[in-house]
C-alpha cells in the first residue's frame, strides 16, 4: 500500500464552476455548472458526423497508401486500431450502462449537469467506435473480427488485443464501473474513474494519439489523422470531465467527510495496479511488429511518462512514486518482449474457431 | 578536501568515488557493451551573466581582495592606467576601495574580455583556474560534461571545450539549479517525467539499470561539494 | 491577439510555431467564412484545445492530438495548435 503524501503538489480552488456569467439562465439547472460547459460544448463540438467526414476527406488517399504499404506496416496499423476498436468498444459499454449511473451518486453536488454531459460523453464515444470500425473495414479490408461471438460486447476481443494482455485494463474497467454503479461508494467510483479516465482515455488513448500523429511521418493517412483529431478533441472533455469528478471526491475526502476517506489512496492504488497497460499497448504497435513506421517505444514512454506527471502530480495534485510508476511499465515490458505475439495470437484465433463451431451448431461438440 | 562544484576538480572526484562504488560496478554490468553508453550532460543556464566576482564564495575571493588592498599607490596607478577600455569606464573614483570594488562587481561573464593580464597576475591560483575553466568549458552559459560509461567503470569525466558534433548513446539536459538539485538527492526519473530535464537515448535501456542511475545519484551526493554560485 | 487565445498557454502542450498575427488573421478569415464573430471563433479554438476553463490560463492539454505535444510530430496539420484547432472546427462546421 502507497503512502499518500499530505503535501499537494498545486493547491486548486474549491470548486471549479465557472467564474464567467453564463449566456442563459435555467431554473433547475445550474449554467454556471462546469459540467453544463461540457454538455454545451459537446452538443456544439461533440456532434461531428462521422459520415460527413468520411465523405469530406474521403476515402482515397488511405487507401492507396495502405495498397502500397508493406505487410509487417499493415500489421503495425492494424495492430494500433485494434487496440482502439477493443478500447472504443468497452468504454462505450461501460459508459452507457455505468458511469451514467455513478454519476446520480450521492458523493457528487452537480449530478444534474452531470448527467446531461454524459449523455454527450456516451454519444462521442459511440462515435469513436463508429469511426475506428468503419475506417477499418473500408480502409484496410474484411477481416475476421469475430463478431458474431459474445454480441453484447461488439464481438470477442480482437485477438491481439486478447494476446498482449491489454484486455485485462478493460475487463478491470468493466468490473469497477459496474461495482461503483452499483454501491455509490466514492472510494468506489474514485477507483473506477481512475482506470477509465485517467488509465485508458488519459494515458492509453493519448499514447496511441501520440502514434497515430507520428504515423503522418512515414504514411500519409489523411482521413485517420483528421477522425483522430475530432477523437482526441471528444476525449480532452472526457479527461476534463474525469479530473474534475475526481477533484470534488478529492476536495471532499480532504475537508474531512468520512465516506470519502481513502479516495486518494485508491487513485493512487489503481494507477499502480493499471499503469502497466501502458508497456501492453505501447509494445502492441511497437516492438511487437519490429515498429517499421518508426513509432518508437522509448518516445512514447517518455511522453506518456510527462502525461503521468500532469495528470496525477500537477492537476490532481497527488505525490506519486515515479519509480514505481516506470518500474511497473518497465517490468511489463519486458514481460512483452519475452513472448511471442503470434503464437499467442493464433493460439486466441483457435479458441474463436472453436467458439463458432459450437455457436453455429448449438452447442453440441464436434 | 571539498571541491569547488561546478568544476573539473569536482568531477574529478566524483569518478574516483563512482568507481569505488561496489553496487555501481555490480548493478551496472554489461551497461555500454552492445551499444555506445557515454552520456553527455548538458548544463544549461549557468549564472555567469548575474553572479559577480563579488558573489563567489569568500574563500575563493577573499585572498584576491587582500592583493588588491594592500598594493602600494604607484602599483596601483599603473594597474589603472593599464585597464582594458570596459573596466576603465566603469572605475568610479580614485582609491583602492573603488578599484578593489571595481573589480568585485565584474560580472563573471565579462571578466576574459574586461579583466586584462597585468589585472589576472594578482589573482589567486584557484581563483584563476577556476575562471579559465569557466571561460574554457561554458559557451552561452552552457557546460558540455562527456561521460564514458561501460561495463561497470566510469572511464572520463571530462568537460569539453569544443561539445559541437559529439555524439554519444545518452544526452541528459537541464538547468544548473536541477542539476544541483540532482546532487542533492532529487530523483533524475521524476526530473525526466516533469520535464525538469530533457533525455535524448533509449529509455528503456537506462530503465533496466535503473538501480546503477541510482547510484550515480546517490554517488555525487556523497561527493563533497562547495558550490561557486 | 485578444480574447480567451490571449493568455492560453500551453503546459507540456504543442509549440506555438505562428506568429500571433498569422493566427488572427486565420481566425478572422474563418469568422468571415463561417459568418460567426471573431470572439465566438477564438472561443471555440481555446475551447478544442483546452477545455480545462483554468483561470490561470495554463493547461496541461488534454487534447493530446490537437494541442499536445504528439501535434509537434504530426506531418498532416499545421504544425500551430491554434491553427490546427482552427482548423478542425472549420471542418467540424461543414460536416
Amino acid at each position: 500500500m502507497k503512502e499518500v503524501s499530505a503535501n499537494r503538489a498545486w493547491p486548486r480552488s474549491p470548486g471549479m464552476a465557472r467564474q464567467a456569467t453564463p449566456t442563459y439562465r435555467a431554473e433547475r439547472i445550474d449554467t454556471t455548472s462546469k459540467w453544463y460547459d461540457l454538455f454545451q460544448k459537446g452538443v456544439e463540438l461533440g456532434t461531428w458526423n462521422v459520415e460527413k467526414l468520411f465523405d469530406e476527406v474521403g476515402f482515397e488517399q488511405d487507401r492507396e497508401t495502405w495498397a502500397e504499404l508493406d505487410d509487417d506496416e499493415r500489421k503495425q496499423i492494424r495492430f494500433l486500431l485494434s487496440g482502439f476498436l477493443d478500447g472504443e468498444f468497452a468504454v462505450g459499454e461501460d459508459a452507457s450502462h455505468h458511469l451514467q449511473r455513478i454519476m446520480d451518486a450521492d458523493c457528487f453536488d452537480d449530478n444534474e449537469e452531470m448527467a446531461m454531459y454524459m449523455t454527450m460523453f456516451t454519444l462521442t464515444e459511440h462515435k469513436h467506435t463508429q469511426f475506428v470500425d468503419t475506417y477499418m473495414h473500408e480502409v484496410m479490408g474484411d477481416q475476421d473480427m469475430y463478431a458474431e461471438l459474445n454480441p453484447n460486447r461488439g464481438g470477442a476481443r480482437v485477438p491481439v488485443v486478447q494476446a498482449t494482455g491489454l484486455n485485462e485494463i478493460f475487463d478491470r474497467q468493466g468490473m469497477l464501473t459496474a461495482r461503483a454503479a452499483h454501491s455509490e461508494d466514492p472510494v468506489d467510483i474514485a477507483r473506477a474513474l481512475t482506470v477509465y479516465h485517467m488509465t485508458v482515455e488519459g494515458l492509453l488513448a493519448r499514447a496511441g494519439f501520440y502514434a497515430i500523429n507520428k504515423l503522418s511521418v512515414n504514411a500519409d493517412l489523411p482521413l485517420l489523422n483528421h477522425g483522430f483529431k475530432f477523437i482526441s478533441t471528444d476525449e480532452g472533455r472526457h479527461i476534463t470531465h474525469g479530473v474534475e469528478a475526481l477533484t470534488q471526491l478529492i476536495e471532499k475526502e480532504e475537508a474531512g467527510k468520512p465516506e470519502f476517506q481513502g479516495v486518494q489512496q485508491g487513485i493512487l492504488d489503481e494507477l499502480y495496479e493499471t499503469v502497466p497497460a501502458v508497456a501492453d499497448f505501447g509494445y502492441m504497435f511497437t516492438d511487437a511488429v519490429d515498429d517499421p513506421l518508426e513509432i518508437g517505444y522509448d518516445d512514447l514512454i517518455l511522453r506518456v511518462g510527462n502525461l503521468i506527471d500532469g495528470l496525477y502530480n500537477e492537476t490532481l495534485g497527488l505525490d506519486i512514486a515515479y519509480r514505481d510508476v516506470v518500474g511497473r511499465v518497465q517490468d511489463r515490458y519486458l514481460e512483452c518482449l519475452e513472448m511471442d505475439l503470434d503464437a499467442e495470437i493464433e493460439q486466441y484465433q483457435e479458441v474463436y474457431q472453436k467458439k463458432r463451431g459450437v455457436a453455429a451448431d448449438g452447442g453440441v461438440g464436434r | 578536501m571539498t571541491e569547488w562544484f561546478p568544476s573539473e576538480q569536482w568531477l574529478e572526484r566524483y569518478r574516483e568515488n563512482l568507481n569505488a562504488n561496489e553496487r555501481y560496478a555490480a548493478d551496472s554490468e554489461g551497461w555500454g557493451v552492445d551499444f555506445d553508453g557515454d552520456f553527455l550532460f548538458v548544463v544549461q543556464n549557468l549564472p555567469l551573466e548575474e553572479t559577480t566576482v563579488g558573489d563567489l564564495p569568500d574563500d575563493i575571493v577573499d585572498p584576491l581582495v587582500g592583493e588588491l588592498e594592500t598594493l602600494d599607490d604607484d602599483e596601483l596607478a599603473a594597474l589603472r592606467a593599464s585597464a582594458t577600455d570596459d573596466f576603465a569606464a566603469r572605475l568610479d573614483g580614485e582609491g583602492h576601495d573603488t578599484f578593489v570594488g571595481t573589480m568585485l562587481a565584474t560580472p563573471l561573464d565579462d571578466v576574459p574580455a574586461e579583466v586584462w593580464p597585468g589585472l589576472r597576475a594578482y589573482f589567486p591560483d584557484e581563483l584563476d583556474d577556476l575562471l579559465g575553466q569557466l571561460e574554457a568549458y561554458v559557451d552561452d552559459g552552457t557546460a558540455v560534461v562527456h561521460v564514458a560509461l561501460e561495463d561497470g567503470e566510469c572511464q572520463a569525466i571530462d568537460l569539453l571545450a569544443d561539445p559541437d558534433g559529439v555524439e554519444t548513446g545518452f544526452e541528459l539536459r537541464g538547468r544548473y539549479p536541477v542539476w544541483k538539485e540532482l546532487i542533492e538527492g532529487a530523483d533524475v526519473i521524476e526530473s525526466v517525467m516533469s520535464r525538469d530535464m530533457q533525455f535524448d537515448g533509449s529509455v528503456t535501456t537506462v530503465l533496466e539499470y535503473d538501480d546503477a542511475a541510482a547510484e550515480m545519484g546517490d554517488t555525487a551526493g556523497e561527493t563533497p561539494a562547495r558550490y561557486l554560485f | 491577439m485578444t480574447g480567451p487565445l490571449e493568455d492560453l498557454k500551453l503546459d507540456r502542450g504543442a509549440e506555438y510555431t505562428a506568429s500571433e498575427e498569422e493566427v488572427e488573421a486565420a481566425i478572422e478569415a474563418a469568422a468571415e467564412e463561417l459568418d460567426q464573430s471573431v470572439e465566438e471563433v477564438s472561443e471555440n479554438v481555446a475551447y478544442i484545445m483546452d477545455s480545462t476553463f483554468d483561470e490561470e490560463g495554463v493547461s496541461t492539454s488534454f487534447n493530446e492530438s490537437v494541442s499536445g505535444a504528439s501535434l509537434d510530430h504530426d506531418e498532416t496539420g499545421t504544425g500551430d495548435p491554434r491553427l490546427e484547432a482552427l482548423e478542425l472546427y472549420k471542418l467540424r462546421q461543414r460536416i
